[in-house]
């Protein structure tokens, strides 16, 4: 994609200082790409430790290819890009202890996250990975609200929780991937059992 | 319709990273950690890792069990009396958060309640508040409560019990078997027309006896009965007596003089809410006063420090201990802090005239004359 046609997040100009108006150029996963201001890329403290380490001129923003984000989406990459825009300049977040931690959702972070959880747990992936505090927040504390006045056996539906049973077939499971004899000894014991033999030895 | 209604409801929670994990665990209540806890071996664990360990647990009578994170608020869990599903209410604004749940054995169920507690919240200090008055708390609940202490490891550096009669206190300290660091006792009466107050007497057998308290503070509706106090061998003794005449206490200092009180005090404090006549109290007792000037020292009792400045000194009967009687009201933060006049005046009164004699000042106010708390103080040496 040309830098031309890179989609470019919704920008409020009187917000950005003089000196930072310089766009950063970011590709996704998916080789979608993205111009980002640096005052939202500071929202990102690990893109803004890799602009700073990078240490581009507006030429080489220009000029250089875009900055490869291999494992996040177009359409995740996306998400978090609008919300950096959305929330640049705003300071990061410090947790006070309260229990449980108190954080409001915005109006904005609210329609900005009316997504398929599939998507909302891409974006708390890239939230954590690009580490965002103030987005981690506000998605984890969508996942918290899906508690809210649950039993036990509705969180576990809620949240997929395996229970002591499914997390025993699943152990068996792996040691057996992990052990081929183990296989090869079972599939004997069945052939055994088929042919009639009480007893495996 | 909302978009949100076309989407899975479900959430792969576990497979998120650890840190937005943890994050999303931040956000959960206690009860919500307590529901996830349940669900399995591994959520139980994954509970344990990401809850905020409590400041201190409570157990209070008759059935609570209460997760107590200090300013950042509590959180009780109990049982309810008719059937139902467990639910909870989290209306910090208007109510302390509840949970409710059912069960035909709440003391029994409780007692698993704080187990799964103190083991989730990664806190081992209780606190136990019982009321032997809560006519749901039956004697057998109130002993397998102490035998689950007696066996349990936690911490428990407080006992708060509420009682009215003998035989409550007795339950107590034949089954209690957890050494702590303190136990509040209250004797209230029955209901009548000047309850608290009561004039039935408080009956205890003579031969109860615990060493497990470092700190006793007894406040005592009843008529008083110092028995009550020999059955703790406990440094430190502070109690409230709202019925205890001067000479009570004449009696009572007496008897340590007897060597008939018990040997381990090391400070006994007692306040009666009314002006107390020290001529009564030291009538037939022969005591030395100190001059606050010269003489000063230091008390250490209960992680406290602080000085006594002259005082009352008597002799117990063979001369192997001293017990210096002053106000409590007296004590001095330091060696330097300035003598009260009014001691220096007692001390000076007493030795012109060479009357033991103890000037309250007069009280003007009705509100003044109701907190009028004489606190007879007695540091044994």
């Amino acid at each position: 994609m040309s830098v031309e046609n890179a989609p470019v997040v919704d920008v409020d100009e009187a917000a950005i200082p003089v000196e930072k108006k310089m766009y950063y150029r970011f590709e996704s996963n998916d080789k979608k790409e993205f111009r980002v201001s640096e005052l939202a890329i500071q929202q990102s403290e690990t893109l803004n430790r890799l602009v700073e380490a990078m240490g581009y001129t507006s030429e080489d923003v220009e000029n250089k290819p875009a900055i490869a984000i291999e494992n996040i989406d177009g359409k995740t990459l996306k998400l978090v890009f609008q919300w950096c825009e959305h929330h640049k300049g705003e300071a990061i977040p410090v947790d006070d202890g309260s229990v449980p931690k108190i954080v409001e959702i915005p109006e904005f972070d609210a329609k900005l996250m009316d997504i398929d959880n599939g998507l909302l747990f891409k974006l708390i992936w890239a939230a954590d990975y690009l580490n965002i505090v103030q987005l981690l927040n506000v998605s984890c504390k969508k996942v918290a609200n899906m508690a809210q006045g649950k039993t036990p056996a509705q969180l576990r539906r809620v949240y997929l929780l395996p229970s002591d049973e499914e997390d025993e077939a699943a152990k068996r499971a792996a040691q057996e991937a992990q052990d081929p004899r183990a296989r090869e000894v079972e599939e004997e014991f069945e052939e055994r059992k088929r042919q009639g033999g009480n007893s495996f030895f | 319709m909302s978009s949100l209604a076309l989407v899975p409801f479900t959430f792969s929670l576990l497979k998120l990273p650890f840190i937005a994990l943890q994050n999303v665990a931040d956000y959960l209540n206690p009860y919500e950690i307590y529901h996830f806890s349940r669900i399995s071996k591994k959520t139980n664990i994954l509970a344990k890792v990401f809850s905020k360990k409590a400041t201190r647990i409570y157990l209070i009578s008759p059935f609570c069990v209460l997760i107590d994170y200090q300013e950042k608020g509590d959180w009780s869990i109990e049982p309810n009396i008719e059937p139902g599903p467990d639910s909870y209410k989290v209306d910090r604004k208007n109510h302390q958060p509840i949970y409710a749940y059912f069960s035909k054995k709440p003391a029994s169920e409780a007692l698993r309640v704080l187990e799964r507690v103190v083991d989730v919240f990664k806190c081992s200090i209780i606190y136990l508040q019982l009321n032997t008055r809560s006519s749901r708390l039956r004697r057998q609940d109130l002993t397998s409560y102490f035998d689950w202490f007696t066996v349990n490891p936690s911490e428990v550096p407080y006992v708060y019990l509420k009682c009215k009669h003998g035989a409550d206190v007795q339950c107590f300290i034949e089954n209690y078997k957890k050494p702590s660091d303190e136990l509040d006792l209250i004797v209230w009466g029955e209901r009548g027309r000047s309850w608290p107050l009561n004039r039935e007497l408080l009956e205890l057998p003579d031969n109860l006896e615990t060493n497990l308290f470092k700190k006793v503070k007894i406040i005592s509706y009843k008529p008083a009965n110092l028995n009550l106090y020999n059955i703790f061998s406990s440094p430190v003794i502070d109690s409230v007596e709202h019925q205890l005449p001067d000479s009570y206490l004449n009696t009572f200092l007496k008897n340590w003089q007897s060597g008939l009180t018990n040997p381990n005090w090391k400070s006994v404090c007692i306040s009666v809410p009314r002006q107390t006549n020290l001529i009564n109290i030291l009538d037939g007792i022969t005591a030395t006063y100190r001059d606050p000037r010269t003489v000063k020292r230091q008390i250490n009792v209960d992680k406290e420090s602080f000085w006594i400045f002259g005082g009352i000194d008597i002799e117990n009967h063979d001369g192997s201990a001293t017990a210096t009687v002053q106000w409590k009201k007296y004590k001095m933060e330091n060696e330097d802090s300035e003598v009260p006049n009014e001691l220096i005046e007692e001390y000076e009164r007493n030795q012109e005239s060479g009357e033991v004699q103890h000037v309250e000042q007069v009280l003007q106010g009705i509100v003044e004359q109701l907190l009028a708390s004489s606190t007879f103080s007695m540091y044994i040496w």
